[in-house]
């Protein structure tokens, strides 16, 4: 996934998204909106469809490479087909033992719900991959979410890449000098990299509150925001794409 | 260069465990437009130092002066409205998600209007030459520019003495020109620019006054080529000289330079004196 892997690759692709200059706002109810008809309607051509049109979205307006995005879809898919056997695979007693059966009905359902949930793991994606993370806090920043929360995450974030880097550091000075050679020398090493990266964190919290303090931090966290577009035709066309999906689901459970 | 010292610091001392002081018994006056260079070895206190100009940190003992105005935890703010400091680490003082938010962090807490606030940020972004990079999350930067963010940060807030705490360290050479030449601008534009460095090179083409620390106290604060002529000061701080101070002592003692009390301050200003 390009020199950004891992965690920051979906931060990355959120930067250099398309979809990065519409307003946050717009885009978290969209989620949120699409999330609710996925879950409301119970057919699978609608989930086909909703996942269909999602990944499009997330391929073609996000710019994520179809191989990257098939990645990201690996560890959510595991999750949703083990979670689906479970759901096919029904368990009872017969004559004393157990008995494990699947039925036609067992695998409708299962395949129901998991093409519903993969359309579920598309929109989101379509939230993370085309909204930087700092822009969602900014959303929730204006609920009534307290104020110390939306601060903290903020924070996090920030931490996350400083720690990261620091993390990266401590593992490069560790191989060179042979500290991940075998299993036992690899956990000695990762144990003491992460006590000494408590340490650092620490170290690095203090700087970087003394920093704030040096530009008249009093409480608040306080920033300049880009300014995002509110595009009526964007929204006429989120509402109609709304209206599809109910349309497909009336019709789908007429036709079959 | 006014008589009235801007920033002025009286008898300050202190300690961060209580048994050693970091700071002690540190008398300095800052003018208008100086160019200061802050040296000594590491734990000599320039850090220290500066949090304790900058307000960050309150002295055990002494009295801090802006503008002829004692600053007490009442008017603080004040003194860091008016102080800025560049860390040295620039990961450590990035706060904001993007380089717009960021650079707009000082004003924004100075509770200016919001129009205000973004023509700041504007000029300071195009002053250091990041326009094209408002949009970016300072995590993608390399470090020159991480840099340039952190001091983008500091003109926004207008100060009118800023605080250089190491600033060389892990620039390469066109970075290190870079940073050079705003800080030559930033004192033609009136400000006091002072550098706390080991790179004696930087500090001696940069400088007109020098100010050496040994452990927590001043042993010489005068004009930069006094103090490089004075040997018992470098060896006690564990300073060298610039290399372009040596060569120009060594020329004058083979005779090849005139000994006219001028200071080449550059290899340009020294062809210019042969």
């Amino acid at each position: 996934m390009k020199k950004h892997k891992h965690i920051y690759s979906i931060d990355y692709y959120a930067y250099q998204s398309n979809l990065k200059k519409y307003h946050p706002t717009f885009k978290l109810l969209f989620t949120i909106s699409i999330l609710f008809l996925c879950l409301w309607t119970n057919h699978i051509a609608t989930s086909i469809y909703i996942s269909a049109t999602m990944m499009s979205i997330n391929i073609l307006k996000n710019q994520v490479s179809f191989w990257d995005y098939f990645q990201l879809l690996k560890i959510p898919c595991l999750f949703i087909i083990l979670a689906c056997i479970a759901i096919a695979a029904e368990i009872g007693y017969d004559n004393g033992k157990i008995a494990v059966s699947i039925t036609k009905e067992s695998i409708y359902k299962s395949i129901t719900v998991m093409l519903r949930t993969f359309g579920a793991v598309n929109t989101l994606y379509f939230l993370t991959l085309s909204t930087p993370i700092a822009e969602i806090i900014r959303v929730l920043k204006k609920t009534p979410i307290p104020n110390i929360l939306t601060e903290l995450m903020f924070m996090i974030y920030r931490y996350i890449f400083i720690l990261t880097e620091v993390q990266l550091h401590f593992k490069h000075a560790a191989q060179s000098r042979l500290g991940y050679i075998d299993f036992k020398t690899s956990c000695y090493t990762f144990g003491n990299s992460m006590a000494n990266l408590l340490i650092v964190s620490f170290q690095k919290a203090n700087k970087y509150y003394d920093a704030m303090l040096s530009r008249c931090y009093n409480g608040e966290l306080l920033f300049l925001y880009e300014k995002r577009i509110f595009h009526i035709p964007i929204f006429i066309g989120a509402v109609l794409y709304g209206i599809s999906i109910i349309f497909i689901d009336i019709l789908c459970k007429g036709i079959f | 260069m006014s008589n009235r010292p801007v920033l002025c610091l009286k008898n300050i001392s202190y300690s961060y465990d209580g048994k050693t002081n970091a700071l002690e018994d540190v008398q300095l006056n800052i003018y208008s437009n100086e160019k200061i260079a802050i040296l000594g070895s590491n734990g000599a206190g320039k850090s220290t130092l500066f949090l304790c100009m900058n307000g960050v940190i309150t002295p055990d003992k002494g009295e801090i002066w802006l503008n002829d105005v004692f600053i007490t935890n009442q008017n603080k703010m004040e003194l860091r409205k008016n102080v800025g400091i560049v860390f040295q680490d620039a990961e450590s003082q990035i706060v904001a998600p993007t380089v717009l938010s960021e650079v707009s962090f000082g004003p924004m807490n100075l509770k200016l209007p919001q129009e205000e606030v973004k023509k700041r940020t504007h000029q300071a972004l195009q002053y250091m030459n990041l326009t094209s990079f408002s949009h970016r999350p300072p995590h993608y930067l390399s470090g020159g520019e991480k840099k340039r963010v952190t001091i983008a940060d500091i003109i926004a807030m207008q100060s009118n003495v800023i605080l250089f705490d190491e600033p060389t360290t892990a620039l390469d050479p066109y970075h290190q020109k870079g940073l050079e030449e705003v800080l030559q601008k930033l004192s033609q534009e009136g400000k006091s620019v002072i550098v706390s460095t080991h790179d004696m090179d930087f500090a001696y083409g940069f400088a007109e006054r020098a100010i050496v620390f040994d452990n927590g106290k001043i042993i010489a604060d005068s004009n930069i080529a006094t103090v490089f002529e004075n040997d018992a000061v470098l060896k006690k701080a564990h300073l060298r000289k610039p290399y372009l101070f040596e060569i120009t002592q060594l020329l004058r003692k083979k005779g090849i330079l005139k000994n006219d009390g001028n200071q080449p301050k550059s290899v340009k200003e020294l062809e210019k004196s042969l």
